[in-house]
């Protein structure tokens, strides 16, 4: 991003240091925040226990007990100068299949009423574009991209949802998250449901999207959603776009 | 090795050890005893290890029966523990017998008492950590205890006739109630509030709601204002981290609080006093009271030559 100039380190408590890189949903921005955490992976610094990446920030929780923090500071500062040259992970490029509306996205009529759109517009937009991930936050590891206009222009709800399933594709304040990881209350608008899953406590990492891949949404209807849903069960699904077109040029 | 079946679950029992670290990346919480403080004392009081897991009760404790003979402590919140209906003392080593039955009765203090077993309850680690969380359903069930469940425990190598009785000092154990003075650091977003909005929230007195659990307490009281909007572009969310969304009402963020948040935080508890928290229930008055993180870190320090303290005092003799 324009005018970069350097991290800002903000005390968070007495075991946390927040470095934030910047106050934007912007890529450059996260990709600081990546580069950042896997440099001080890198780095082995005494006292760092673990690091939590978010859209704009790198959060850096430590052991008071073995670094003092102005050190810490200090030498968050060295390395920030340095991460220039880590290479970031190869990115994935995922398909998510989704029902929208009805009883899959019971929010999509408002959603439509509240933009002056039609529910299709809303579809057309939301699976039109290819986003970017930009963090997993949230309970079950929540996949964020920057939704766009004007989808962006929905405020959170007021009153929150206080169930919603697993797969519920969401969207509020700017942001969509990919679907929901495990079912749950949520404060944002309700539009479609996805069979995918997101969250494998068993696995390492657990989570099938990460930081740094990228999405596109594809309209499914009921009959497809419950054929992919049986799929995914059996662990016979590979929703990487990529990948499925490499198979296809094998053949 | 079995050693409790749970006869009554009490209000929310769950099993927790000192928490889950390095999948806060992937969403998943630190969770954790609320009272790490008391975990550990009862942890010591067994002859375990500090940081094995042990059962933490809230409010109305759980009726749990010994399987075997077990070298068990209770500590934290006083909620009446008893075995086979004799009030027992806590903050002490207790040997209970086979077919016994500890329960709890009337809360006295406090809010959420620790139940160690000498060996530490065995339950599948999962992510380094064998905490029940329940949002995102793991360790354990991924739920709290329920009637019927029996726990294990692993072996501690040796029988209870064995080992010592320790009580902790008088001195050292924590008094709980009145009121709650919660030491707290400013930010990481106290930029979002004007100082009329700081001034409140470090002047002001605020009761906990019931809406209060391991996941964090919402707070009532004076509205503390902010400089333009309560949302922020989302970021981490450690635990202590005092939330103030639109309505200004400060939520404070504890064990089972979520990784990301998007509300200003105005302030972060200090580690120490996140442990004393644990104690309070909703109805509860809380004051804030501002420190620096130095004097922070050095309560940290305090707290764990403490715990070292009543470690000697345990092993001496």
């Amino acid at each position: 991003m324009n005018g970069y100039r350097g991290a800002r380190y903000l005390i968070a408590g007495d075991r946390g240091i927040s470095v934030e890189f910047g106050n934007a949903l912007d890529e450059e921005i996260n990709r600081r925040v990546h580069k950042m955490m896997y440099a001080l992976k890198n780095a082995k610094i005494p006292g760092v226990i673990e690091t939590n990446p978010t859209i704009r920030s790198l959060f850096v929780y430590y052991d008071p007990l073995k670094t003092g923090v102005k050190e810490l500071v200090q030498k968050l500062r060295k390395i920030e100068e340095r991460m220039g040259d880590i290479k970031l992970p190869q990115p994935r490029f995922f398909e998510i299949p989704v029902v929208y509306g009805g009883e899959y996205g019971p929010d999509l009529e408002l959603v439509a009423q509240l933009l002056d759109l039609t529910p299709e517009e809303i579809i057309n937009i939301h699976s039109g574009k290819e986003y970017f991930i930009y963090d997993t936050g949230f309970i079950g590891g929540s996949a964020h991209f920057k939704i766009p206009p004007p989808l962006d222009s929905l405020p959170r709800k007021k009153t929150p949802n206080l169930g919603v399933p697993a797969g519920a594709v969401l969207m509020a304040g700017g942001l969509g998250s990919v679907f929901k990881p495990l079912p749950g209350p949520t404060g944002w608008y309700w539009i479609g449901t996805s069979p995918l899953r997101q969250w494998f406590p068993e696995k390492d990492p657990p989570l099938l999207i990460n930081p740094g891949d990228r999405i596109i949404y594809r309209p499914v209807d009921q009959e497809e959603f419950f054929r992919i849903k049986d799929l995914v069960d059996k662990g016979g699904y590979d929703p990487i776009l990529s990948r499925r077109n490499l198979k296809g040029t094998d053949q | 090795m079995q050693a409790l079946e749970v006869l009554q679950p009490g209000a929310f029992t769950t099993v927790q050890d000192l928490g889950r670290y390095g999948y806060q990346k992937y969403g998943v919480s630190i969770s954790g005893a609320m009272d790490r403080f008391a975990l550990r004392v009862a942890n010591l009081l067994v002859g375990n290890e500090e940081g094995e897991a042990a059962i933490e009760a809230t409010v109305v404790g759980p009726k749990l029966k010994a399987l075997k003979n077990l070298r068990i402590a209770i500590t934290g919140g006083d909620l009446s523990p008893q075995a086979n209906r004799k009030t027992v003392p806590m903050w002490r080593t207790l040997n209970i017998k086979e077919g016994e039955v500890i329960s709890f009765g009337f809360p006295k203090s406090g809010c959420r008492a620790y139940i160690a077993v000498g060996g530490g309850i065995d339950l599948p680690l999962v992510m380094g950590s064998r905490s029940i969380h329940t949002r995102s359903n793991l360790g354990g069930d991924g739920r709290p205890l329920m009637k019927g469940d029996v726990l294990g425990k692993m072996d501690s190598g040796a029988g209870i006739q064995e080992f010592r009785t320790y009580q902790m000092p008088e001195n050292e154990i924590p008094v709980y109630g009145g009121q709650w003075n919660v030491r707290v650091i400013l930010g990481p977003q106290n930029d979002y509030f004007t100082r009329k909005g700081i001034h409140t929230f470090f002047t002001s007195e605020y009761e906990i709601s019931p809406q209060a659990d391991r996941m964090g307490y919402r707070l009532q009281g004076p509205r503390i204002e902010h400089r333009a909007g309560a949302d922020i572009l989302t970021d981490a969310t450690p635990p202590g981290s005092i939330q103030v969304p639109g309505d200004g009402m400060p939520i404070i963020l504890l064990a089972d609080g979520q990784t990301t948040g998007g509300y200003s935080k105005i302030a972060v508890v200090t580690s120490v006093d996140q442990d004393l928290l644990a104690q309070a229930k909703p109805g509860d008055k809380l004051r804030f009271r501002r420190v620096t993180i130095l004097e922070a870190q050095r309560l940290i320090e305090r707290m764990e030559k403490r715990i070292q303290r009543i470690r000697r005092v345990f092993t001496a003799v």
